[in-house]
């Protein structure tokens, strides 16, 4: 395991094209999927992230970065504070900003977000969506994601009666 | 449209929706239910969306809850009716502990716990704040929310309840307006594992009178019902009006009974939920009538009315004996008797036949006497309504044919309390 700065461990970690980023394990532990594998002593080398290219892989790192909570002078990680509004808020702006892809890398980022875990990220790249089937009828839900209704219209009774208590 | 949300991406999502809106989600389109199903992402199996059985209570005092229902050894998951497993530090014997006070979506709340009787799963509840100054007198009823198709938590709302002594020992008298607004409530969030106080405002409703502690009845009884529907509780009040309280604007409405404050026949009103919303219902004995009444809810405008679903003469259940149904037959449903031994698997025939229509007009002039019919509870997702008649069988009355079909025999002497459950066959009690 590579160290750089003093007291920090370092990950390394792989994209399927070959690149490598080296993280500060913190970092990396952001996402549950690699706190896992490093807490079950499977992170000795540097760890291969399938199905995640090295322009999305970036990317979620750059996230993480920014996310990772400050550690405290006692090198416990500082997660169970609460952040000050002012760190909040800039986080939330930082965010903003950081969501302000095309409509493919955002389904990419949801994708490594789901596959590494990251809660954080995953709400931030698929909260709209959530929030737009959560809070409208199908009628609404398939307006505003440009779905067409392919069920005939005995099906779709069918289909209806089999999830009635979700229309109650 | 393909591209828009790719399955992989699409299953992200769904995989974070809760069941409610997973389940119509399935209904969008073709490519969205294959998503859900490929991926077992809906358990609606497991979803409280079917009737096992009806838990009550014999007496207000000293019983503990008893089980009404198919016999075990048919159901996969066998239901725990003793609390046996609940903390052995639970002082015994301590029957108020074990009180059942409400039911929702398949758990049970005791006085001091939240239990699931399908995977034997219980959480104490931590003491309740102390009473507010000038409050000290008062009592409350606890009621659940919870819909774990929506949310795995849960709330419990304590509700202030008037006694006599409240108005003796308090400042408050019988031209206190109650209930007051705000109208301060102590609700158990399972997210925070606290008990807060919350203010609600009331809202004025067209038919809304304001009334005082001088028009609560306070004969002791008994359990007053309520229901959970969308995003309000709906509570049998003491003056026996219905608070609506909706938990997302703190606001509450009062709305009167269907038949306003006649105090007598009230005793027996059933609050109960059922698939159109919020239902009533009510049996006269003495007229010997059972009229249901389902509640149209124009929440938005205000509104809200009683809509009269069925009236009916409930003389035929008067009069039927275990012959009607068959000397031999205990029914479909019977006593439970504890959680580990299963009962003898009975084979029942069902003899539609056997069916009792209930109709507007009675047969004969009313000449004998004899005992209450009782409600038991609504179905949840069908039109049926639970009562247990004066010969100690349960019926299924469905409203929509009027049939009343018999569904076991239940003989215990009395029952004051009851609820139709639903099991909750997975996850975790919130709020450890």
């Amino acid at each position: 395991m590579a160290t750089r700065e003093a007291g920090k461990k370092m990950i390394m970690l792989k994209s399927p094209d070959g690149m490598e980023f080296e993280v500060e394990e913190a970092v990396a532990m952001e996402s549950q999927t690699i706190r896992k594998m490093i807490e079950d002593d499977c992170a000795d080398t540097a760890i291969l992230i399938p199905n995640i290219n090295s322009k999305i892989l970036s990317r979620v790192i750059e996230y993480c970065n920014k996310h990772v909570p400050t550690t405290g002078a006692t090198g416990a990680a500082a997660s169970d504070t609460v952040a000050p509004a002012a760190l909040a808020e800039d986080l939330k702006i930082w965010d903003a900003e950081f969501i302000k892809v095309n409509r493919a890398t955002r389904f990419d980022l949801i994708q490594a977000a789901s596959y590494l875990n990251i809660k954080g990220l995953l709400d931030l790249t698929s909260q709209t969506t959530i929030d737009t089937i959560s809070d409208n009828s199908l009628e609404e839900i398939r307006s505003f994601l440009s779905t067409k209704n392919d069920y005939l219209p005995e099906e779709e009774q069918t289909i209806r009666r089999e999830n009635q208590w979700a229309f109650q | 449209m393909d591209v828009l949300l790719p399955d992989d991406v699409l299953a992200c999502i769904l995989r974070r929706l809760n069941p409610r809106s997973l389940a119509a989600s399935r209904c969008l389109c073709k490519a969205w239910r294959d998503v859900v199903d490929a991926r077992s992402l809906l358990r609606a199996d497991l979803l409280p969306l079917s009737v096992y059985g009806i838990f009550f209570v014999e007496e207000v005092i000293l019983s503990s809850m008893r089980f009404f229902a198919r016999p075990l050894m048919e159901m996969e998951h066998k239901i725990a009716v003793r609390f046996d497993y609940l903390d052995e530090d639970v002082p015994r014997p301590d029957y108020h502990h074990l009180e059942v006070l409400d039911h929702r979506n398949g758990l049970l709340l005791l006085r001091d716990w939240v239990v699931n009787p399908a995977t034997r799963q219980c959480t104490p509840l931590p003491p309740p704040p102390p009473l507010r100054a000038g409050m000290e007198a008062f009592f409350d009823t606890r009621y659940l929310v919870f819909d774990p198709a929506v949310s795995p938590h849960y709330h419990v709302f304590s509700i202030p309840r008037v006694l006599r002594r409240t108005v003796e020992l308090t400042k408050f008298t019988d031209e206190t307006e109650w209930p007051p607004s705000p109208y301060t409530l102590t609700v158990f969030s399972s997210t925070t594992r606290r008990w807060e106080e919350r203010s609600f405002v009331r809202q004025e409703g067209e038919a809304a009178t304001r009334t005082t502690i001088a028009d609560i009845n306070f004969s002791p009884r008994k359990q007053r019902y309520a229901v959970h529907w969308r995003d309000a509780l709906y509570v049998h009040s003491q003056d026996d009006s219905i608070i609506r309280i909706t938990l997302s604007t703190h606001k509450y409405q009062v709305i009167p009974s269907p038949i306003g404050r006649q105090v007598t026949y009230l005793e027996s009103l059933y609050l109960g939920k059922s698939i159109h919303g919020v239902y009533c219902a009510l049996i006269f004995n003495l007229e010997e009538r059972l009229r249901i009444w389902l509640l149209n809810d124009d929440e938005v405008r205000g509104q809200t009315k009683w809509v009269l679903k069925n009236d009916v003469s409930i003389q035929p259940l008067v009069g039927i004996t275990h012959q009607h149904f068959g000397l031999q037959n205990n029914g479909l449903w019977t006593l439970q008797n504890t959680s580990y031994e299963p009962m003898a698997e009975q084979k029942f025939e069902w003899d539609p036949d056997s069916d009792i229509t209930l109709e507007a007009e009675a047969k004969a002039p009313i000449d004998h006497f004899h005992d209450d019919i009782r409600t038991l509870g609504f179905h949840p997702y069908k039109e049926i309504l639970f009562l247990w008649t004066n010969c100690k069988r349960v019926v299924a009355y469905h409203l929509n044919s009027s049939k009343a079909q018999d569904v076991g025999k239940l003989p215990v002497p009395s029952i004051e309390t009851s609820f139709v459950y639903t099991p909750l066959l997975d996850g975790e009690i919130l709020g450890k």
